[in-house]
């Protein structure tokens, strides 16, 4: 069964652009049920990031329909090919259209709430807010850089969830479950965003409500535990 | 690659997928780092400054962009730039948000099968249009091809010759939906497309249809707000009693479309009472003899039936300007109420500059001042020379022979799709579609066109006709090329780079153009930087790039103008032409006459107009969230109906009213007000946008465009942008 680690890692991949090998081998093989176990056992497990004894790992857990819709889980257990990938993300990962699903967290937060008093401090929708310039420096502070392809979107999904990735898989378990808990409140209106697209959007709604889901198991956790 | 492989890949720590365990100490939570970046815009964050120009409309003005930890946080007017001095208007402050919106254009985007766009690659974009573009100019000649562009600095300059490579003559401004009719007229009377009012220093100055405090240029309102203070009689003659009332002693409330009329009667009244400056008319002009006999014909008590204007009135305020002469004037205008939008504008702004000269107030203290300007000189570096000048002439000139050449008549290369005569169009920060005459009309026109191309940074009803639209950077991500500016002390400005380009998929207007060219195998003209051709411009006028990068606008203190200097109009007499050769080949009077609007209200039917308000310029800023609030807050989308009429209609203030004539039918909310001509409807011409794409500004309000036949202005090939007339009735009555 796949680490919380990989499964972040794959996740990321689902939203930011990976190449036509790299895709087939992820979706067209073992690999995507292996995820999508997965998914399902980071979904009901309290220990996000721990890795669990082989009694645990075959402990029965809910299937996946009591998460998510009956369409939403044939979307994950039929993950897109390489060109449908590719052709929803020209149509939807690209900015200024009526169909744009751009996953990016600025979009969905107030710009600034102090650190960049400009005249539009106040306003939502636009690009580059605190939660990117919060990433960059939080990407950079690890020793690592924004890839120039995100240069506007430092906080672009793939790059949130691949840093939860990088952090599990660097023994940063507590950060990791801290930033999870912080950054990824605004995935309920991106998902409010998906559901209202002409094209068919459950396979990424289906990921959101996993990721969301993950976040709601952790977030009961540490409820309970505090 | 194997399974780990895959399952490890990361976009920001490479294959490894993990960081060392000492750069883990590095990870803070988002509180603390709103805490630890709390006092950065007073001084705690990285802060540079960078001086630029404004875009938010074309007067470009300059000003100090404040950026703390590479985002923009504060602008502030430039005191050195001529137009700005020190202050911006509310459009400035709220257009520079267009660099993070949502709604920013990020990818190349290509019209697929469905009618739908896609991202594609740069590569794909510019081989596939360029592959169009070859396969036009074979099979019809460079000639069927156009470019339709709203001046920039950088804009002009690469679009022009973009074109001009492919050996393209046919290169448009918005001028046709702007000021070409009032810059085409008033060549044709003195040489040159416009002059300056010394509005400051005058005794007497009016307004036709401008209104400097909806349209704001900061300095224009500062000239206007002295003038007043001081004494001057400011007249402002508009259907609507603009805001600019503020400043003004009278309101003339005229019937639309009917200035020449009113500027045909001053000067009848002039001419009959010999108070011109008969020596200045004598020295200096050609025709006046002619023209002073046609004025005969236009006495005020003719114009009071054609104006809605008392005889008295007009009589008064011609010997009111006689006895302010010469430090008086009418102003030139620029879109307002002759720029493009009657039958009659080319003639009313040929009539101004007769009826000023007869004031002799050409470059007299208060007067109207030709100021000087300063342009780059020639560059001596090969790799700036100009391409081949293209051999054919732009589509339409003959048609509208006295449209400048400089501007052209756009619409007459998008009516030229109709027969395939053009069959390639390029659109450069240019919403002709929603903006420059009937959308229904440019809609299916250009939707003959084999290939449409637009650069923009958002998605605007023009693009949305597209087959390709190519992502600029917003004007805070790029250098321009330098804005040279007239005035009395002439002047240069820069607009440079305030932040990093925020979507690294989009690519300046420079860069774009340039790699357009050598795709379609004209690259030649374009192997160099807009950096380095701004600075061989600069060198010419004894500056260079990094000095004027510091201080963002120099002058040019040894051009400063003189009052008292004799005039030099570039005509082909080189005096002032009371009659035009030109003119009269292109079927009109030698010397302005009357000519009629080409429609007029009947019956219940009223004078559809628009016009600017202060917080937005045209379609652009519309989209704008804080500047469109303030349109809600103040509910700013309403028509402006006379109270009178609205009475006779049933109409009471805030009743919903629908809006309907031949061409279009919408309903908007009403403002009852006195404030209006009984045969005008005011409708802001902002409103109304189309594209869904720009979620701020769709489907507020209406469109005025909606409502204006296709109809260009004979000889002039003007838009005609208030020949429609409307009906109007309460929602439910």
């Amino acid at each position: 069964m796949m680490e919380d680690e990989a499964v972040f890692s794959v996740l990321a991949q689902c939203f930011g652009p990976v190449d036509e090998s790299s895709w087939n081998q992820l979706a067209g093989s073992s690999l995507w049920s292996d995820f999508l176990d997965g998914a399902r056992r980071a979904m009901q497990d309290a220990e996000l990031g721990v890795q669990a004894a082989p009694a645990a790992r075959a402990r029965k857990r809910c299937p996946l329909q009591e998460f998510l819709s009956s369409g939403e889980v044939n979307a994950l257990f039929a993950p897109p090919t390489y060109e449908e990938k590719q052709a929803f993300a020209a149509r939807h990962f690209t900015g200024g259209l009526p169909e744009s699903a751009v996953p990016v967290e600025s979009l969905y937060r107030t710009w600034s709430a102090g650190a960049a008093p400009a005249p539009f401090s106040q306003q939502q929708g636009l690009y580059l807010g605190d939660s990117a310039h919060y990433l960059r420096e939080l990407v950079e502070r690890l020793g690592m850089e924004v890839p120039p392809a995100f240069a506007a979107c430092p906080d672009h999904l793939a790059l949130e969830l691949d840093l939860v990735a990088v952090m599990l898989r660097s023994g940063m378990r507590e950060e990791a479950r801290q930033f999870l808990a912080e950054r990824f409140a605004w995935l309920t209106a991106y998902r409010m965003r998906l559901l209202a697209l002409e094209d068919d959007a459950r396979f990424y709604i289906g990921l959101v409500d996993v990721i969301l889901a993950i976040r709601a198991q952790q977030t009961t956790a540490d409820a309970v535990v505090a | 690659m194997s399974e780990n492989a895959i399952t490890r890949r990361s976009f920001l720590a490479g294959s490894a997928g993990a960081v060392a365990l000492t750069a883990a100490a590095g990870y803070m939570g988002f509180d603390a780092w709103e805490q630890a970046h709390a006092d950065d815009a007073s001084g705690g964050g990285e802060t540079k400054t960078v001086h630029t120009l404004c875009n938010a409309c074309s007067s470009k003005c300059g000003y100090t962009a404040y950026v703390v930890n590479g985002r923009l946080t504060k602008l502030i007017g430039d005191t050195d730039h001529p137009y700005s001095k020190g202050k911006l208007c509310a459009r400035g402050y709220g257009y520079s948000q267009i660099a993070y919106s949502e709604d920013r254009l990020t990818d190349p985007l290509k019209k697929n099968g469905q009618g739908k766009f896609e991202a594609i690659s740069w590569d794909q974009a510019y081989s596939e249009i360029a592959e169009k573009v070859r396969a036009i100019i074979d099979a019809d000649g460079p000639q069927a091809l156009a470019m339709v562009q709203d001046p920039r600095p950088s804009g002009k300059y690469y679009t022009k010759r973009f074109m001009n490579a492919l050996g393209s003559a046919n290169v448009y401004t918005h001028g046709a939906a702007c000021n070409l009719s009032k810059e085409s007229g008033m060549t044709q009377a003195i040489g040159t497309g416009s002059y300056s009012s010394d509005v400051a220093n005058s005794k007497m100055t009016m307004f036709i249809g401008r209104s400097y405090a909806d349209a704001i240029r900061p300095s224009s309102v500062v000239a206007l707000q002295k003038a007043h203070e001081k004494g001057a009689h400011i007249v402002l003659v508009d259907p609507r009693c603009n805001n600019s009332r503020v400043f003004a002693d009278e309101w003339v409330p005229i019937n639309p479309g009917t200035d020449l009329a009113l500027v045909l009667a001053m000067s009848n009244v002039l001419v009959t009472h010999g108070r011109y400056d008969k020596e200045f008319v004598a020295a200096n002009t050609v025709g006046f003899d002619e023209w002073a006999k046609e004025l005969a014909e236009y006495p005020p008590e003719w114009a009071e039936g054609v104006t809605g204007i008392p005889a008295d009135t007009i009589a008064r305020l011609a010997m009111e300007f006689a006895e302010a002469a010469p430090a008086a004037s009418i102003e030139p205008s620029w879109r307002g109420a002759f720029g493009c939008s009657y039958e009659n504008s080319g003639e009313t702004a040929r009539a101004i500059c007769l009826f000023n000269t007869l004031l002799g107030c050409w470059n007299q203290k208060g007067g109207a001042l030709f100021t000087p300007s300063v342009s780059a000189g020639k560059l001596s570096d090969e790799r700036f020379a100009d391409p081949k000048k293209p051999e054919g002439k732009q589509v339409g000139a003959a048609e509208y022979p006295l449209a400048l050449s400089s501007m052209g008549t756009n619409l007459a290369a998008a009516q030229a799709a109709e027969d395939g005569t053009v069959k390639g169009m390029f659109f450069y920060n240019s919403n002709m579609a929603a903006g420059y005459s009937n959308t229904a009309k440019l809609a299916e026109l250009l939707g003959k066109l084999d290939l449409m191309v637009v650069v923009d940074v958002q998605m605007s009803e023009t693009a949305m006709l597209a087959d390709y639209v190519l992502p600029d950077t917003s004007y805070l991500e790029r250098l321009e090329l330098p804005e040279f500016i007239g005035g009395k002390v002439p002047a240069v400005a820069l607009r440079d780079q305030v932040i990093d380009v925020v979507h690294p998929n989009t690519r300046p207007v420079d860069r774009i153009f340039s790699e357009l060219a050598e795709a379609c195998g004209v690259g030649e003209y374009f192997r160099f930087g807009v950096d380095e051709l701004a600075d061989a411009q600069l060198q010419t006028v004894g500056l260079s790039l990094d000095a004027l990068k510091q201080t963002g606008t120099a002058h040019f203190p040894e051009k400063e103008f003189a009052y008292g200097t004799a005039p030099k109009f570039k005509t082909p007499t080189e005096k002032v032409q009371f009659t035009s050769e030109a003119c009269e080949k292109a079927g009109l009077s030698a010397a302005p006459v009357w000519v009629e609007p080409a429609v007029m209200p009947m019956g219940d039917e009223l004078r559809l107009i628009g016009g600017k308000q202060a917080i937005h310029s045209h379609t652009q800023t519309a989209n704008i969230e804080d500047l469109m609030q303030i349109t809600k807050d103040y509910d700013l989308t309403r028509v402006w109906i006379n109270a009178d009429v609205a009475r006779r209609l049933g109409i009471e203030d805030g009743d919903e009213v629908e809006v309907s004539n031949t061409q279009h039918t919408g309903r908007v909310r009403a403002k009852v007000t006195q404030r209006m001509n009984p045969t005008a409807l005011y409708m802001p011409s902002h409103y109304g946008c189309s594209s869904p794409d720009q979620h701020t500004a769709y489907e507020v309000g209406l469109r005025q465009m909606d409502f204006v036949p296709f109809h260009l202005e004979p000889a002039y090939g003007g838009a005609c942008t208030q020949e429609a007339v409307v009906t109007v009735k309460k929602v439910g009555a």
